[in-house]
């Protein structure tokens, strides 16, 4: 089949596969022999493209002038068949037969099938098998378009639609306010593609808006380096963000988007500047912000609540740790310093970069660590000659004891085997279980460390205090058989860059006031 | 540049506001998952990506340093993207 494309090759493709069009095909065959076979594609003006196929004709071959008086026979063809939206007949300059079907979509002609160059008079059945075939295509291609159109219009929404699933995932990961905002912040540049986005907060007793995170592309220059409108802090009422907060309403203008954050009154706002490439933000991007600002709302107050409840939670196990050190005091062996115990291990973690459960496990587990030891009896706690077999197994059982004590309180449980076995030693001669090596948790190795450092720090009645260094070296001397390795070395790290010293002075002065 | 991070890279140029997971660029592309997350990070490697990584998921996106993002289109451009 020889064709022509003008625009609407899936139109010719979708024929050529057609069976009524083969069919169709194989009824012009003996008659028609070598036909051409036109597509052309409206609303452009119709304009013939001459082919291959066209060099067949003889008229066409001749000259300009014979090409165009062809033209002009052909386009007279389509202007009857658009104008009539039925298929038209006629005979070429050199009195070949052809024909041309117009193709109507909605009432209107979108373009033309056309046949020419057939060497016999074709039957009439021929036209009207072409019509059918035209038809058919046409209406596939249509429903074709159709859902083209519908997937180019859904596709970006289920992107986006997908994206706000990956952040909400992505944000409600964290119950760490500090982590949230400036992640939050980095997620909506992203997704808005803007040069920056900021988070301001409303702080309830100062009715002021508090900058809580920035996020902007390194790459964007002096937008990121110009000073923010809320860097400090703003008067609800001021600036974009404060008239955002206060009539609780988006603002969209002048490559500014800012969206509240509400819950049941108005917590702060997202704001983002500067979308990328000088574009302005879109209905859709106030839609997408939003969307973002409902799932920040929902983590933020999440990450509140958490916040709220660990500080409850933190300061139920103060007090408990409080009356632990008065039950301790009351015995006349010394001031425990429970205090600067939790800095000096806390400080390790650090050092060692835990995350942030294990450490809040450890700071837990650092108020309570020897809340057993208020079962032993005070005669062995100061007996100044050895331990009998039976009185060490009682000092043995202190952790356990103590332990128990904390069963009841759900929030401790990741703590406990740190209290457990704070009393193991790293070559597996501690106690309770003998645990050794780094089957022992790390943060009753960090514990075992920080416990023996104070205790050598701290003045007892039977003893003079160590100095900071005296007592790294000791713990240095008994790293490897008493202490993990890396724990002393990371305590060390620390003693050499002075950070004890100020915890020694905070923590002990803390416990004698 | 290879096929699949090829098409990754297409992707996340032709829908730069998107951020996805491993699992959501499979399903997008009708890659296999197990194609798609070390071509992922090879891309963020050669910081074409970024990673956003949390605990629960990561979500991948376009980068955001318009050199680079220019480089892909030149890149894609010649791949025939």
């Amino acid at each position: 089949m020889s064709m022509v494309t003008n625009g609407v090759p899936t139109l010719l493709e979708c024929l050529g596969r057609h069976p009524g069009f083969r069919r169709l095909q194989g009824v012009l065959r003996p008659v028609a022999r070598r036909p051409i076979w036109w597509a052309i594609n409206l609303p452009k003006p119709p304009r013939l493209e001459y082919h291959e196929a066209c060099k067949t004709c003889r008229f066409v071959r001749a000259s300009r002038a014979q090409r165009l008086t062809c033209q002009r026979t052909f386009l007279n063809a389509l202007a009857r068949a658009g104008a009539t939206r039925q298929p038209h007949t006629f005979i070429c300059p050199i009195q070949r037969p052809a024909f041309v079907i117009p193709i109507s979509q909605e009432n209107q002609v979108t373009g033309y099938v056309a046949m020419c160059h057939s060497e016999r008079p074709f039957p009439a059945t021929a036209v009207e098998m072409a019509t059918l075939a035209v038809g058919s295509v046409a209406r596939e291609l249509e429903k074709e378009r159709e859902l083209t159109n519908l997937y180019e219009s859904i596709q970006p929404r289920c992107i986006a639609l997908s994206t706000v699933h990956t952040i909400h995932r992505l944000i409600n990961s964290t119950l760490n306010f500090d982590e949230l905002l400036p992640r939050l912040a980095r997620l909506c540049a992203q997704v808005l593609r803007a040069r920056r986005c900021s988070i301001a907060l409303v702080d309830p007793d100062r009715r002021l808006l508090i900058l809580k995170a920035v996020a902007g592309s390194p790459s964007l220059g002096r937008a990121v380096q110009a000073p923010h409108p809320v860097e400090r802090p703003l008067k609800i009422g001021r600036g974009v963000p404060g008239r955002v907060v206060a009539a609780c309403q988006a603002y969209l203008r002048d490559g500014v988007l800012a969206v509240p954050l509400v819950d049941q009154e108005c917590l702060g706002v997202i704001m983002v500047e500067g979308k990328q490439h000088e574009a302005p933000f879109t209905a859709f991007d106030q839609e997408i912000l939003t969307t973002l600002a409902e799932q920040a709302v929902v983590a933020i107050t999440n990450a509140r609540l958490y916040a709220q409840q660990e500080k409850v939670a933190l300061g139920t196990i103060k007090s408990l740790a409080g009356i632990l050190d008065t039950l301790d005091t009351e015995t006349p062996r010394g001031k425990p310093h429970t205090r600067f115990l939790v800095l000096a291990a806390l400080a390790i973690a650090d050092e060692l970069g835990i995350g942030a459960e294990d450490r809040r496990s450890l700071h837990y587990a650092a108020l309570l660590h020897d809340a057993g030891r208020v079962t032993i009896p005070d005669e062995i706690l100061l007996k100044p000659t050895k331990l009998t077999g039976r009185e060490q197994r009682i000092v043995e059982r202190h952790p356990a004891r103590g332990v128990e004590f904390m069963r009841p309180l759900e929030i401790l449980e990741p703590a406990i085997p740190i209290i457990l076995h704070h009393h193991e030693r790293f070559d597996g001669r501690g106690y309770p279980k003998g645990l050794k090596g780094p089957v022992i948790p790390l943060g009753a190795r960090i514990m075992a460390v920080a416990n023996a450092f104070e205790a050598m720090i701290c003045e007892r009645p039977y003893r003079e205090a160590l100095t900071i260094e005296e007592a790294a070296r000791e713990i240095q001397r008994n790293a490897g058989t008493q202490f993990d390795p890396r724990v002393v070395e990371a305590f060390r790290r620390l003693v050499r860059r002075g950070k004890l010293r100020p915890l020694v002075t905070r923590g002990v002065a803390r416990a004698s006031a | 540049m290879s096929a699949v991070p090829a098409k990754i890279a297409g992707f996340f140029h032709e829908h730069p506001e998107s951020i996805e997971t491993a699992r959501g660029v499979a399903t997008w592309l009708g890659i296999p998952l197990g194609d798609v997350e070390p071509a992922l990070e090879a891309l963020v490697a050669a910081r074409v990506l970024m990673a956003h990584r949390s605990r629960a998921t990561t979500g991948y996106s376009l980068t955001s340093d318009s050199a680079a993002v220019k480089w892909i289109k030149r890149l894609l451009g010649r791949r025939g993207h």
